[in-house]
């Protein structure tokens, strides 16, 4: 980690369109943020990693299928393993998703259609996440949604991500299962959300409720830093 | 040298929101008497191996290593020696 503020890098894919939303967020809460080309292997010194939302490729063949073969992201489980932090957003989701880093799959909304509005969503119990340190179970929070390929499906059913899913959708709007609108991987530290925290990182825009994540995880930063 | 067709689909019992919303539309303009069973993909590529054994053999990695997510999907191989 650099001297000063830790750093936290967006990783930038042909086709992104979240990733100034995201760097902006981090810098709000006090990281140092860097964009980083996703044909590049990650240098190794951020303390938290960010797939943004966007179009990956264009979406071609399976959302984020393309991405996930990227060099950026076959780096993704040594920095997790090393204990860093992860957040994929929306298209990063779905790419954390078709990288194996998050178990099962996401595909059309059902009903189908893109939808883009905004939400609400309850704060659940689920495993320990340094991304969800500060947050209150039974809250509710206030995040847009902007996706066509949201619907979260595990073969295995709801059991399967049991404790994995720290925020639900109030009403689903996409058919995922157990109405998860994000997923912990097994450390808690791999967090895919489909909502947009990023773009609820301040109130006069709407909600101030997404910075609640980012906060927590530059508190949890700064405390393994100490 | 060998040319692949690869058609992906929806495994059964996985909703097909595509193939429903694709149903309507072709309700929509007047064709009621259908049903659309699913809606895939398609990819069409040419090896260079000597054999279909090895096309196929290829082909399947392929599939399971990317193109193919079984978690939703299955798929179907035709395989054709080009001479």
């Amino acid at each position: 980690m650099s001297a000063g503020r830790p750093v936290a890098t967006v990783v930038v894919f042909p086709g992104s369109n979240g990733d100034r939303d995201l760097f902006e967020t981090f810098e709000r809460v006090g990281f140092s943020c860097r964009y980083h080309p996703s044909d590049r292997p990650l240098s190794g010194d951020s303390a938290v990693v960010g797939l943004p939302g966007g179009f990956s490729y264009g979406d071609y063949w399976r959302a984020g299928m393309l991405a996930s073969q990227a060099p950026a992201v076959a780096d993704l489980p040594r920095h997790v393993e090393q204990g860093g932090l992860v957040i994929g957003i929306c298209n990063g989701f779905q790419i954390l998703v078709e990288a194996g880093l998050l178990p099962g799959a996401l595909s059309y909304n059902d009903p189908p259609g893109f939808r883009h509005r905004w939400l609400t969503l309850k704060v659940q119990s689920a495993c320990p996440s340094p991304w969800f340190a500060a947050a209150a179970i039974g809250d509710r929070w206030r995040l847009p949604m902007a996706h066509g390929e949201g619907n979260y499906f595990h073969p295995d059913g709801a059991q399967a991500i049991q404790g994995r899913v720290p925020l639900v959708y109030d009403q689903n709007p996409n058919g995922s299962l157990a109405d998860a609108a994000a997923l912990l991987d097994a450390t808690g530290r791999v967090l895919g959300v489909m909502p947009h925290p990023e773009r609820a990182s301040d109130p006069d825009l709407g909600s101030g409720d997404g910075l609640q994540l980012f906060r927590a995880a530059f508190a949890a930063v700064r405390r393994d830093a100490l | 040298m060998h040319r692949v067709d690869l058609i992906v689909r929806p495994r059964t019992g996985v909703r097909d929101p595509q193939g429903d919303a694709v149903e309507e539309a072709l309700r929509g303009i007047g064709y009621d008497r259908l049903k659309v069973h699913c809606v895939g993909r398609f990819l069409r590529m040419d090896l260079d191996v000597p054999t279909e054994a090895e096309a196929r053999r290829l082909a399947d990695e392929m599939c399971k290593r990317l193109l193919v997510n079984p978690n939703l999907e299955t798929y179907d191989l035709k395989i054709e020696s080009l001479g």
